[in-house]
């Protein structure tokens, strides 16, 4: 819409080094992203994007190309997610920025800041249905923080840098650039100014001052202190905050999903994961907390799960985010501040003196003792060994990344690290076949660091053609495959909330992953008992390139505890006792 | 076994699908101001819909200030918490403010563009509810198209009584709503925060 007349554009020379008049759209693309620090980039070329692969041997860029433009979606998120940095991937116009969109939605719930570029048909075709047209920018509104057409080359370094801003600032999420053909191809003697906003898009300010005054009267009165917190934490790099003023509260922690890490799991105030199939003991604390702080994390429905059974002898809950509309969406805080989570925490540990709380601390203890993490001892290999032993080859550098299912539950719980950024999973989205890509995409990052893809055989194979790009590029992850021949999540819902019958669960076909393995040029390895681990994962990390280790694991193995649909934290079940 | 019969009346028994008789309790009237750049409006519906907001009314052009459209909605919060339209809509990048002013000192105002037999505008304008302005626009031989104007609630009455005469057509815009500053809203002529947003 444009309702008023298009003021006169105000200009300037070409800033960038290196660039003269009569530069294209596509160079000015590829040196804005010099300008912002870009290193790699995810990509595949196709009919829309030339002009910009072009110019990419021109520029100081590395370029992962990949094999489905989701993988280049995943890719970026997962070396955004390690790094902190901003995540790039590059598409064509049609299927290639559709294929985009799963990867940019995972991105985005998990507040990712990831960057998309993509090709588009020339300016003169946008509407008239032509080939590898798509409405990119419609099927992108509800995945992205925001996105541009770009129609005149002399916007590129104005657009560019905003997206990266806002991608980055803030709660960070996905934007796209969405850039015509024919508008890479224009050649131009002077640039746009930058982009000038009525209300700059900006970090908020400093908290409110009297909210943190109640949060800290409601700490202090507390009996039961309970923290939860969230990726909001790790995003501030609030880590050393939170623990801060945890011990002075003498309150345990309990961590969603994506903030796995960012409180160390050997703390003795660590609950480990809460919610739907958080540990009993953290769900313990949060049903009988008196007060509550969430930190961080959006409090989503399998954080929460039954809304009105959640904290409930809580006579206040305290909720920071950065986000205001994440406050008082699902769950009522009575104290809400909308905040810089590391700036919140440091600012209420400044106002608390250290205050033991014995009696809750022995309370939480023996929920601890009384509902230990169990799994069945069968003489099937169990995931947890498989992981125990992933995980004791692994540097406090290192990373992993879950996929989605049982995986990435017995992953994040079985997690021994003690830092953020380290274990990596879509949370939000829960999006199978996140793992591959985006270990991939964390070792574009970390190229020196052992990257672990943990990931079922269901999620594996939605991804697994970016072996090739593993390969390839010389990015040397290592793809552990919890493999039950099934959709095991699924297959756990369906024997437990819905009457037990097994439906479209059991995959009959599983390939022979050793020998997919080796059709890749990865290394090959299958494990079906447990004295198989160690010697298959230490001929795995001596092989230089990429790996898959196809486990063959209990095809009964479920995940414990786990709350049954529609219940209440505190209704969790544990595993049957062998 | 056959699937149970739904019968789902388009419209709640009683009204005749004008905006002010649906739903009252649930309607939310919103004051959006956004950068004019295309595809903006775009962005506002999309929100809207797809976090369970439904657009009744939208009434959308240019301000007192330039590059600044506005937006006056009226919106069926339906069961969703209606804290979540401002808090959501103000997470856009293109909008440069938005405020709930749902409120009795709100001033709503509603057009409409009448289209009917010349001979029966002198009745039709005898009849209009006091509040409602008129004036004959065009005449063109024995068709005329006429304008009428003022509080939504009275236009609409007005309209529902043309509805049920043959021979007539209108349209209606979506009422524009503004708030006075000291009702809370921004007033026609407040200037951006110069802070910037917290955050979006």
């Amino acid at each position: 819409m444009t309702i008023t007349a298009t003021v006169e554009r105000a200009t300037r020379p070409i800033p960038t080094a290196g660039l003269t008049a009569g530069t294209t759209g596509a160079e000015l693309l590829l040196a804005a992203l010099i300008k912002e620090g870009v290193d790699t980039v995810f990509g595949i070329p196709g009919g829309a994007n030339l002009p910009i692969y072009q110019h990419l041997p021109d520029f100081p860029l590395r370029h992962v190309l990949v094999r489905h433009e989701q993988g280049a979606a995943h890719m970026a998120d997962g070396y955004a997610r390690a790094s902190g940095k901003v995540g790039v991937c590059v598409a064509t116009s049609g299927p290639g920025a559709l294929n985009l969109i799963t990867g940019l939605a995972t991105a985005h719930f998990d507040s990712v800041p990831v960057v998309a570029i993509t090709g588009q048909v020339a300016a003169a075709s946008i509407g008239t249905d032509a080939f590898q047209e798509s409405d990119v920018i419609g099927s992108s509104l509800s995945v992205t923080k925001h996105s541009y057409q770009v129609l005149d080359a002399t916007d590129i370094p104005g657009v560019v840098a905003e997206a990266f801003h806002i991608a980055r600032t803030g709660r960070p999420g996905a934007v796209l650039i969405d850039i015509p053909k024919d508008v890479q191809q224009q050649r131009i003697e002077v640039v746009a100014e930058p982009i000038q906003r009525q209300r700059p898009h900006r970090a908020p300010g400093r908290p409110d001052q009297s909210q943190l005054a109640q949060a800290a009267d409601f700490l202090a009165q507390a009996e039961r202190p309970m923290i939860l917190a969230g990726r909001g934490v790790a995003i501030s790099g609030g880590q050393a905050a939170l623990r801060a003023l945890a011990e002075v509260c003498d309150a345990p922690v309990g961590t969603t999903l994506l903030g796995t890490g960012i409180f160390p799991s050997s703390h003795p105030l660590a609950l480990g994961l809460v919610g739907f199939m958080g540990t009993g003991y953290c769900n313990r604390a949060v049903t009988n907390c008196d007060v509550l702080l969430m930190v961080g994390m959006r409090a989503d429905d399998r954080v929460t799960c039954r809304l009105d059974e959640f904290a409930p002898r809580a006579t206040h809950i305290v909720h920071i985010n950065i986000d205001p509309a994440e406050l008082g969406k699902t769950v009522k805080a009575d104290c809400q501040i909308v905040g810089d989570a590391k700036a919140a925490l440091e600012a209420l540990t400044d106002q608390l003196a250290f205050q033991p709380r014995p009696a809750w601390r022995a309370q939480v203890e023996a929920w601890r003792v009384q509902h230990p993490l169990r799994h069945p001892d069968n003489g099937l290999l169990q995931p947890q060994e498989v992981l125990a032993a992933c995980y004791a080859r692994l540097g406090p550098d290192d990373i992993t990344v879950a996929d989605v299912g049982l995986n990435q539950i017995w992953a994040a719980v079985a997690w021994t690290g003690d830092r953020p950024g380290h274990f990596l999973n879509s949370g939000g989205q829960g999006t199978m076949g996140f793992a591959l890509p985006a270990a991939i995409g964390a070792q574009a990052a970390f190229p020196d660091r052992r990257v672990l893809s943990v990931s079922g055989e269901g999620g594996f194979v939605m991804t697994l053609q970016e072996l090739a790009t593993a390969v390839e590029s010389q990015l040397p992850v290592k793809a552990m495959v919890l493999n039950n021949r099934q959709l095991g999540m699924v297959r756990q819902f369906q024997d437990d909330f819905y009457g037990g019958v097994r439906s479209q669960v059991d995959h009959v076909l599983t390939p022979d992953f050793v020998m997919l393995a080796r059709a890749f040029g990865c290394f090959g390895a299958v494990v079906r008992q447990a004295n198989e681990i160690g010697p298959a994962l230490d001929a795995a990390f001596a092989h230089p390139g990429p790996a898959v280790i196809d486990f063959e694991i209990d095809p009964n193995a479920n995940v414990y505890p786990i709350v049954p649909l529609g219940k209440g934290l505190s209704d969790f079940v544990e595993c049957p006792r062998s | 076994m056959s699937p149970p019969a739904i019968v789902a009346p388009r419209l709640a028994p009683g009204t005749d699908g004008l905006t002010t008789t649906r739903h009252p309790g649930r309607i939310r009237l919103i004051s959006v101001r956004v950068e004019d750049r295309r595809g903006v409006l775009q962005r506002v519906t999309n929100l809207l819909g797809r976090r369970g907001f439904g657009i009744e009314t939208c009434a959308v052009g240019p301000s007192a200030e330039p590059g600044v459209v506005a937006i006056s909605l009226r919106i069926d919060a339906g069961t969703q918490a209606h804290d979540q339209i401002v808090k959501q809509l103000n997470k856009l990048i293109d909008v440069v403010s938005v405020e709930d002013i749902t409120s009795s000192a709100t001033v709503e105002w509603s057009t409409a563009l009448i289209e009917l037999r010349s001979a029966d505008v002198d009745p039709a304008f005898a009849r209009l509810p006091s509040g409602v302005g008129s004036q004959v626009v065009r005449e063109a031989g024995t068709r005329t198209i006429a304008a009428i104007w003022g509080p939504p609630g009275p236009v609409e009455e007005a309209l529902a009584e043309l509805r049920r005469r043959p021979n007539s057509n209108w349209i209606c815009s979506g009422p524009l709503a503004m708030a006075t500053a000291s009702a809370g809203g921004s007033g026609p002529v407040s200037a951006p925060d110069p802070g910037g947003r917290p955050e979006r």
